[in-house]
């Protein structure tokens, strides 16, 4: 059985190049965030934010969740990862095949040991309904 | 004359009238020497005539060492700068003189001027200068003729030489006066005692040796457990060049003289070893380890030697010297051995620090010297016991007719008797013996052995002898008759003080005494003991030292039975100390239990109420007695249910006293496997004699203290409960989220050990339960729990109908970081979580 996989469109239109849950958190160009350690949710978390992911400084991105404030570096992905979009319709007898939407190229690792923040600080900033993860 | 200071003799020549006069001239300050009174002084016209001839002044010479007085008008007089100087210095000089060595000036009460010029310190310049002053008129012959008749006169060679040399001399004479007489007979008697016997019938070979066996081949297995080390030529199909692991030192103990020496030469010639010994002789220091036997074990062989070398330290325990450092050769020789290994292994063998490779054999005579403390456990001990008389006897008696000595068995019996298997002993002893006598007879050896092996003797042994009588054979050994046998005193007093421990006698005394016939008897010796030792002690009366061990021997005729049980080492008094320091914990628990340091509840807040309680002495005397009683109560052991209601009352105060005080009862099976209730802090104790109560306190059953027991643990999880609620309600809005009934939840259910069974078994404590149960949800109506502690919503859930018991709680974000390296990312993933 083949599988076509599609390049995207040169020009992706903002519109449509990424899946709803994907183009709302980047533009055209997905990061990999990765993390030495676990994210532990509570409770309903529909249309929670989970950290914010600070960019400001290219060589040093922050992430904060919770009281913890992550401090990572950008690093290019030895492979780079493709981020397909199935193109499965209704019809019966449609093959399978899939749009490749981005190519990840880099990553942010946090590797480092968090450091605690202050407690209220956290809870403003998370509060705010900012971009958490944007495109870098 | 007095001259002050040392300035006169730098002044420069000073008009004499500057000078100050004095009215008496003591000589003998300046020149410290007793000819100086008869110094006189001159009158001014010898003075005069003095100036005018040279040779007078040449003729007294004054070297550059003192100063010379002399009695002239004329500061141009001068000094010839030596003795031996011939004249026409003294004539070519006169007028330089001055300037470089200034006389100096002063004047006596006569107003004349006295010339003080320096001088040699000799007595016989002095003495000649005063002859000349005498004598001018011969002054001329005096001055040349003098200093070699003095010379000549003089001995050339000093005395003590020359009286050695007589005495040499008379000496020399003396030897060949009489040495026709007495030459053979001493070069006889010299022949004889050049080598001792003992050396001479050394056991050479191991087969030689005497004694017991075994001990024998211990020393030689251990020797031959290094050949691994030493000859790993020879070892077949093993791992080469091993060090030893574990014992590498040898302690050889016992009684001297029984041959601890010679097995350790014999066995380390017999296992191709050369023997290097250090022994009382040398300095036993930790210096010397490092000195000398540290290298000779690395280099493995002696100095020019092939054989590699085992090391014997004998006397070990006497290797306390080196003043400083008490253990420091024990302690050094233990680095030596134990430490290297480990580094060594450790650093992989690259290291120039090495193990132990050759053997170290160490002697000794108390096995359980201070010394010997630490070197005990990391070595291999072997014991020497005193080998059967019979065996010593005969190769006693075989020396004797190799030696042409008389002697029969009885005799010799009676030797090795005294020495008590000493060989060496014996041997020196014969070999005396010998030298006076040509037969042995029992007498003589009952004469030569008097006094031998007297200084020896452990407190075990006195005591031994103290309760037991005199056995047979040691009344033989020793050669009593059966009157002496009869006095004891002073033959115990010796041994008692021989010890040097009349303290641990008497201890041994007071706890060995078998039994109480003649108690009361001995109890007045123990007194005047006590009296003896009280008064030694705090008033410093050390005269009544000796006869404080006369006390002590009073047991002997009192105690004294023959087939006694066997005496032990007194333990009473360390395990008194043992128990007290129990108790001691105990109360000292009791305490800061009453003073609520670690105590629940409101136990803290009596701390200063309470105090007056625990002071010391109270605490004892008053509250913990007291104590025992109330926690004692007479309580019938019944269900719970029927209990009356009185009853119920004294229950219900004791409990709470208890728990007050944080007394507990413990369950505990004892070995035959019926169940104990344990008091702790185990504050009976004191109220339990050998196992039997005091009488006026209820004995506490084991249903009595069930009861107790399940109601304190109930007691207890109430209060704690209570004190928990108290902190969790003000805790209760923190740190959102969390609920203040998670907390209670944690702590109720980590009760008190073991309480799960009794708390099933007690429906007073169930009931309890229960109505804390409802207590806690008449407070948490706000937030209910379900039976995890989880925060339920009920109407919520109701509302929505969707899902059961889905707790809803706020959305909380938390990042668990993972320690170490990132692994995580290297899981497959499937896209779809990321995408999902």
């Amino acid at each position: 059985m083949i599988i076509p996989v599609r390049l995207p469109s040169q020009v992706p239109s903002p519109d449509h190049a990424l899946p709803p849950a994907v183009a709302s958190i980047g533009f055209n160009e997905l990061v990999l965030l990765e993390l030495q350690g676990s994210i532990e949710i509570e409770g309903d978390y529909a249309g929670e934010t989970i950290g914010m992911l600070d960019m400001s400084i290219e060589s040093k991105p922050t992430l904060r969740i919770g009281h913890h404030l992550l401090e990572g570096k950008l690093t290019g992905l030895p492979k780079p990862l493709a981020v397909l979009k199935s193109n499965k319709t209704a019809e019966p007898d449609n093959e399978v095949s899939f749009d490749i939407v981005s190519i990840i190229r880099k990553k942010i690792v946090f590797s480092k040991r968090p450091s605690p923040v202050m407690d209220n600080v956290a809870k403003d900033e998370l509060q705010e309904p900012s971009k958490r993860k944007r495109a870098a | 004359m007095s001259l002050e200071t040392s300035s006169f003799f730098e002044s420069p020549v000073k008009d004499a009238s500057e000078l100050p006069s004095a009215p008496a001239l003591d000589a003998s300050n300046f020149f410290g020497d007793p000819v100086e009174p008869t110094l006189k002084f001159r009158d001014n016209q010898d003075a005069l005539t003095d100036a005018t001839s040279p040779n007078t002044t040449a003729a007294t010479p004054a070297p550059s060492d003192g100063w010379i007085v002399e009695d002239t008008d004329e500061p141009e007089d001068y000094v010839a700068p030596d003795g031996n100087m011939p004249e026409e210095d003294a004539i070519n000089e006169p007028t330089e003189e001055p300037i470089h060595q200034p006389p100096v000036m002063a004047r006596n009460f006569d107003g004349k001027l006295v010339v003080i010029r320096k001088k040699r310190k000799s007595a016989r310049t002095v003495n000649r200068l005063c002859r000349s002053l005498d004598s001018f008129d011969h002054v001329q012959s005096v001055s040349i003729s003098e200093p070699k008749d003095a010379i000549s006169k003089l001995v050339t060679v000093q005395t003590h030489k020359i009286m050695e040399q007589l005495a040499k001399e008379t000496a020399q004479r003396l030897d060949l006066e009489s040495e026709p007489t007495t030459s053979t007979s001493k070069i006889k008697s010299l022949e004889v005692e050049e080598t001792l016997w003992t050396d001479k019938y050394r056991p050479r070979h191991f087969t030689d040796l005497l004694g017991d066996e075994r001990v024998h081949r211990d020393t030689m297995l251990w020797v031959k457990e290094w050949d691994a080390c030493v000859f790993p030529e020879k070892m077949v199909g093993r791992r080469k060049k091993q060090a030893k692991e574990g014992e590498e030192i040898l302690l050889l103990s016992g009684p001297p003289g029984l041959g601890k020496t010679t097995l350790a030469h014999v066995v380390a010639r017999q296992a191709g070893y050369a023997v290097m010994e250090i022994n009382a002789s040398d300095a036993r220091s930790g210096a010397t380890i490092d000195e000398r036997i540290r290298p000779v074990l690395e280099a493995g062989t002696k100095v020019g030697g092939s054989k590699p070398v085992l090391v014997v330290i004998d006397e070990i325990d006497g290797a306390t010297g080196g003043g400083d450092n008490t253990i420091g050769f024990v302690q050094r020789l233990l680095s030596m051995t134990i430490d290297k290994p480990k580094k060594t292994r450790s650093r992989n063998q690259k290291d120039t620090r090495r193990p132990l490779l050759r053997p170290i054999i160490c002697i000794c005579n108390d096995l359980y010297a201070a010394s010997l403390a630490k070197l005990r456990p990391v070595s291999r001990i072997v014991r020497f016991q005193p080998p059967a008389p019979v065996h010593l006897v005969k190769r006693l008696k075989e020396i004797c007719e190799m030696e042409d000595l008389r002697a029969d068995s009885r005799s010799l019996t009676a030797l090795v008797g005294a020495s008590q298997g000493d060989m060496r002993g014996c041997l020196n002893t014969l070999q005396l013996l010998k030298a006076k006598h040509s037969e042995i007879t029992e007498p003589i050896v009952r004469r030569a052995t008097m006094g031998m092996k007297e200084s020896e003797g452990s407190f075990m042994d006195v005591l031994t002898d103290i309760f037991t009588p005199l056995s047979r054979s040691r009344v033989k050994d020793m050669g009593l008759t059966s009157e002496e046998e009869q006095k004891y005193v002073h033959r115990l007093n010796r041994s008692i003080e021989s010890t040097g421990a009349v303290d641990k006698v008497a201890l041994g005394s007071v706890s060995l005494r078998p039994d109480f016939k003649a108690y009361e008897k001995a109890l007045r010796w123990l007194a005047t003991y006590d009296h003896f030792t009280s008064g030694m002690w705090q008033d410093r009366e050390y005269s009544i030292t000796p006869y404080i061990g006369y006390s002590l021997i009073a047991f002997h005729p009192t105690f004294a039975t023959k087939g006694g049980p066997k005496l032990e080492r007194p333990k009473a008094d360390w395990e008194a100390y043992q128990r007290q320091k129990t108790y001691e914990e105990v109360y000292r628990t009791l305490q800061r239990n009453v003073l609520g340091e670690p105590g629940i509840g409101g136990a803290s807040k009596a701390a200063a109420r309470y105090r007056h309680l625990v002071a010391n002495g109270t605490l004892q005397l008053e509250f913990a007695p007291l104590l025992n009683r109330i926690i004692s109560p007479p309580l019938k052991p019944v269900n719970k249910q029927v209990i009356k209601p009185e009853e119920r009352l004294l229950m219900s105060r004791v409990v709470e006293i208890m728990v007050t005080l944080d007394l507990h009862f413990i369950q505990e099976k004892q070995e035959d496997g019926t169940l104990v209730y344990r008091l702790d802090p185990p504050i009976d104790a004191f109220v339990t004699y050998d196992e039997k109560r005091a009488a006026d306190i209820a004995v506490s059953r084991y249903a009595t203290r069930h009861l107790i027991a399940a109601e304190i643990d109930a007691q207890v999880i109430e209060r704690q409960a209570e004190a928990l609620e108290e902190t969790s309600k003000s805790k209760a809005s923190h740190f959102f989220g969390k609920s203040a009934t998670v907390v209670t939840d944690d702590t109720g259910s980590s009760p008190v050990k073991g309480s799960h069974e009794r708390e099933a078994s007690s429906p007073l404590v169930a009931s309890r339960k229960r109505k804390r149960e409802e207590q806690e949800m008449d407070i948490a109506d706000k937030s209910p729990v379900d039976f995890f502690g989880r925060l339920i919503a009920p109407t919520q859930i109701q509302a929505d109908g969707s899902q059961g018991l889905v707790p809803t709680r706020p959305f909380k974000v938390t990042y668990k970081y993972t320690e170490g390296m990132s692994a995580a990312v290297r899981k497959p993933v499937k896209m779809i979580s990321l995408l999902d």
